[in-house]
């Protein structure tokens, strides 16, 4: 039996846990989706009909992955869910960090541990199971995305940036209410920050699903809350791009060789030689790549929305961050145009 | 013949072929025999950096090893695509995904399956179709490649992506007329497509159709006024339609719009080169490489060096390149190359001791078994007139490459100098039986024809029955030309010597156009061509060759009109080498029987 069966098993044989949730049911045979997290479900005394809730703990097993670096990334996705708490499109959290003490069998032993963890509403699924279901379709996905870029807009403002943005960690709830989830790579400028490991030690492409990465976060450039600010805007980007045609853009348009060898060379460089070295070629290399439109992977598209989501996409997703459109009222206003084409053309289907 | 600069290996030659396939249809005229067409293949960023990227890194990296970030980035995208997967087994979009990722791990067995399974889920997914296509296209399986994008093409004939894939694929099999039609559809539709666009130029250009090639391109231009590459190929439409001036301009903006790109760089001084803009060309290659290491650009260096008279700066480039090349390079097949060609300048430099032993050194690095090593060190002891050497080397030769008779070539050609011609004529001949590409041993059979028998028709004959692809080519027109002139056919000659633009640098040519002035009886414009040619002839001995066959032609001329102005030339023929020449030889007979009369 693996270490991660024996905290499954032993979490799931908990009949209470802090005398409010029961019932604990683990999500899926791994326990949870996210790399540092036992996740499961349980049925909340306090809420109206008992209804079902999601208790997060920190997996003890990777505790060791970083020193403690993934349990300090626990700690302050708990802090940050807490802090926005009761805000909209943010996942509500209904209790924060707590312990939960545990007593483990080790050679006949038995050696009391204690689990963090932290608990929050249960959503239907996420953007990206929606994505690839039957329920896929245009108009939901532009909805879905305004949603998403509200959310992005509300954690910005509050100069906290989420880092790791993929239509997995947005959560679809009733009436195509969107939540940001998953703060767990995230950084908050707002205060005293939480300090992310030493270059040395650290990559920043070691954490997360590395396909919503932006270019300057894969070539590693000397972390600044601008950077990251960027990069949330090309993850933005690629989200709309997979919400439009069910593919992934950084499978597509990062792959050009030209691409592995810019990232090569600067992450050859020292680190704070990165951005300038980078701003001095990437005007050249992004005039030689073409982005992928997303009409050459969803022929259902007509022209007139298919241009309007390139540009919209290709404007969040250029590959010199500088020149990302970052203003989210003309974001707005483009998805509103967008989301005007695409009723106006159901309608006139009909 | 000529000594030859060895070129790169076949292999490697291949390797390139997706951006190069372009290039040998261009080496039919000098002006731009050396450039080559660019898409978006360029290696802008060797250095600008801190630490210089040698070619071989980019290329490798180009050619698809993956660097280890770019491993541990594709290793946890796959991981979570494959999650994914897990998740949802029967899902065509995330098993598309799943393919992508392997595409990018560069595991395209896996990555098919993947492509395959969402196929067998959802069988009208077009987009796994295409990425099945791909991976062909990256296998440089084309037939299968094509076969797809064929049966997608049929049952969606309005697709553009597909046409454009289909288009590419003709373009790389050289099958323009298929190219053409497919580009035309998508261009003539939609306008803005300036990729489509591009490409149409290039099947244009491909076709000698400067004139159709140069409005495309503006119509592009017009759409996309600052991309280099369309630049770059408007200068070789501007090139193509004898518009060398406008085709510098062209290259020029090309590489201000993207200095860093060594590519647009060498072919803007390959034409600066051509065009006879030696310093500028020189200026701008030392700016270039100031800022970053280039091989091929180096080379050029080097031969611009040479055409200058600056060996010693050709020489220390040439030892830049083979220091640099020592490094990395771990195909010694190179190594010997860059000795060979060094081999060359020594021999061009006269520096016959230096040659000698470059041309040894490249030599042994292949074992003695490279047919154009061999080849120029047997130049090297013939020109010198060693031949008992030159023939154990020719025996060689025909012992390690039997199968291409090329020792016959050099057994002529040492028969012509022991003025056996008679087996000479016979070695040629069957010397061409094999290699009916070899151009040079039509031009010296030719030139014993023409120069040593007199039979002007015969050797017209000769040149007229070689392959066609020579007719285009500086020597092979030069060759014609002359022996139109000593028939007396000012008509052909001067008609054969409108296929060369007049501004090239070619002493040859330059001399025949001197012969053709003086055989219509401009003697002033003959003399002056003449002495232009021998300007700019390498190597003292051409220069004396060109003299003397400007004081015999001009000799000739006066027979019959002017004998004192005949005898002072042909005596002057005589004089200015103690060396026997073909063209002393002749200046003698000339002379002996205008003294009989």
């Amino acid at each position: 039996m693996s270490k991660n069966e024996v905290f499954l098993r032993i979490i799931e044989s908990q009949k209470i846990i802090n005398n409010r949730f029961y019932d604990i049911r683990r999500i899926n045979q791994e326990g949870g989706n996210g790399n540092f997290s036992l996740v499961f479900l349980a049925k909340d005394k306090t809420l109206r009909k008992n209804k079902d809730v999601v208790l997060k703990f920190f997996n003890p097993t990777r505790a060791s992955v970083l020193g403690d670096y993934r349990q300090k990334c626990f700690e302050r996705e708990a802090k940050i869910l807490y802090r926005l708490k009761n805000q909209r499109n943010i996942l509500p959290i209904l209790q924060k960090l707590r312990n939960l003490e545990i007593e483990l069998d080790y050679e006949h032993n038995k050696i009391p541990i204690q689990l963090n963890y932290y608990v929050t509403h249960k959503a239907k699924c996420s953007i990206g199971d929606y994505i690839y279901s039957e329920d896929w379709n245009l108009i939901r996905s532009i909805r879905y995305f305004r949603e998403i870029c509200k959310a992005v807009q509300r954690i910005h403002t509050q100069r906290i940036y989420h880092r790791d943005l993929k239509p997995e960690n947005f959560l679809l709830f009733s009436y195509g209410y969107v939540c940001a989830c998953d703060f767990g790579s995230a950084c908050d400028y707002s205060e005293e920050r939480i300090p992310i490991l030493k270059d040395q030690d650290y990559d920043e492409t070691e954490i997360g699903d590395p396909s919503y990465y932006s270019l300057e976060l894969i070539c590693n450039l000397q972390p600044s809350e601008e950077l990251y600010r960027y990069s949330d805007f090309f993850a933005l980007g690629a989200i709309l791009f997979e919400l439009f045609t069910r593919t992934r853009l950084t499978l597509i348009a990062l792959r050009d060789p030209k691409l592995q060898v810019l990232i090569n060379v600067i992450r050859n460089q020292k680190i704070y030689k990165r951005r300038d070295v980078f701003l001095s070629v990437i005007s050249d290399v992004e005039r030689q790549i073409d982005l992928p439109k997303v009409r050459s992977l969803n022929g259902e598209l007509i022209k007139n929305i298919s241009h309007r989501v390139d540009d919209l996409y290709m404007s969040l997703s250029r590959l010199n961050y500088k020149f990302r459109e970052t203003d989210f009222s003309k974001i707005f206003n483009r998805i509103n145009v967008i989301e005007k084409l695409i009723l106006y053309d159901k309608l006139r289907n009909k | 013949m000529q000594t030859q600069l060895a070129d790169k290996s076949i292999e490697e030659k291949l390797l390139l072929a997706d951006e190069e396939v372009y290039t040998t249809l261009f080496s039919k005229n000098p002006f731009y025999k050396n450039l080559d067409i660019n898409f978006k293949e360029s290696t802008f960023l060797k250095k600008s950096i801190g630490k210089i990227y040698t070619t071989e890194e980019i290329s490798s990296l180009e050619k698809g090893n993956l660097s280890i970030e770019s491993k541990n980035i594709n290793k946890r995208q796959i991981y979570y695509c494959l999650r994914d997967v897990k998740k949802n087994p029967q899902n065509p979009f995330l098993l598309n995904n799943l393919g992508l990722a392997f595409i990018s791990a560069r595991e395209y067995k896996k990555a098919l399956k993947c492509f395959n399974e969402a196929i067998l889920y959802d069988s009208t997914f077009i987009s796994a179709k295409l990425n099945i296509a791909y991976i062909y296209v990256l296998l440089k399986e084309y037939a299968e490649a094509k076969k797809i994008y064929t049966d997608l093409l049929n049952s969606e004939p309005g697709n553009k992506a597909i046409k454009i894939n289909l288009a590419n694929i003709s373009l790389i099999e050289r099958d323009l007329d298929k190219a053409k039609k497919l580009f035309s559809e998508i261009w003539t539709k939609e306008k803005k497509n300036t990729d489509a666009g591009h490409k149409l130029s290039i099947i244009y250009i491909l076709n000698n159709n400067g004139e159709k090639a140069i409005s495309t391109l503006r119509d592009c231009l017009r759409i996309e006024t600052n991309n280099p590459f369309l630049f770059n190929t408007l200068g070789l439409a501007f090139l193509v339609s004898g518009l060398p001036n406008k085709a510098l301009n062209a290259l020029f903006t090309a590489t201000r719009l993207l200095p860093r790109n060594n590519k647009l760089a060498l072919n803007y001084i390959n034409l600066l080169f051509d065009l006879g803009k030696t310093d500028s060309a020189i200026k701008y290659a030392e700016n270039y490489l100031d800022k970053e290491y280039d091989r091929n650009i180096t080379e050029i260096l080097v031969e611009m060096y040479l055409k200058k008279d600056e060996p010693k700066l050709a020489i220390r480039e040439m030892k830049k390149i083979i220091n640099e090349s020592k490094a990395v390079e771990t195909n010694e097949f190179e190594i010997a190359r860059l000795y060979n060609n060094l081999g060359v300048i020594y021999d061009r430099m006269l520096e016959y001791e230096n040659a000698e032993k470059m041309y040894l050194s490249s030599l042994k690095l292949v074992n003695f078994n490279n047919s154009v090593f061999l080849m120029n060190i047997i130049d090297f002891y013939i020109e010198r007139k060693q031949n008992v050497i030159a023939k154990s080397y020719i025996d060689l030769l025909e012992k390690s490459f039997p199968s291409k008779n090329l020792h016959l070539f050099y057994k002529g050609i040492l028969a012509r100098n022991e003025e056996k011609f008679e087996e000479a004529i016979n070695c040629l001949n069957e010397f061409l039986l094999v290699n009916k590409e070899f151009m040079y041993a039509y031009i010296t059979l030719s030139g014993i024809y023409c120069e040593y028998l007199s039979n002007y028709e015969k050797a017209i004959d000769v040149l007229l029955n070689a392959p066609t692809e020579f007719k285009e080519r500086i020597p092979f027109i030069n060759d014609l030309a002359y022996s139109y002139l000593m028939n007396n056919n000012l008509m052909k000659a001067n008609e054969v010597l409108k296929k060369v633009k007049p501004i090239l640098n070619d002493p040859f040519i330059t001399a025949t156009r001197g012969l053709l002035k003086i055989k219509e009886g401009k003697i002033e414009e003959g003399r002056k061509l003449y002495n232009e040619a021998k300007k700019i002839a390498r190597g003292d001995i051409l220069k004396y060759q060109i003299e003397q066959k400007k004081h015999l032609e001009i000799g000739k001329y006066f027979i019959g009109k002017d004998k004192q102005l005949a005898l002072k030339n042909l005596t002057q023929t005589k004089k200015l080498s103690k060396h026997q020449t073909i063209f002393r030889k002749q200046a003698i007979e000339l002379l002996e029987s205008l003294l009989i009369e």
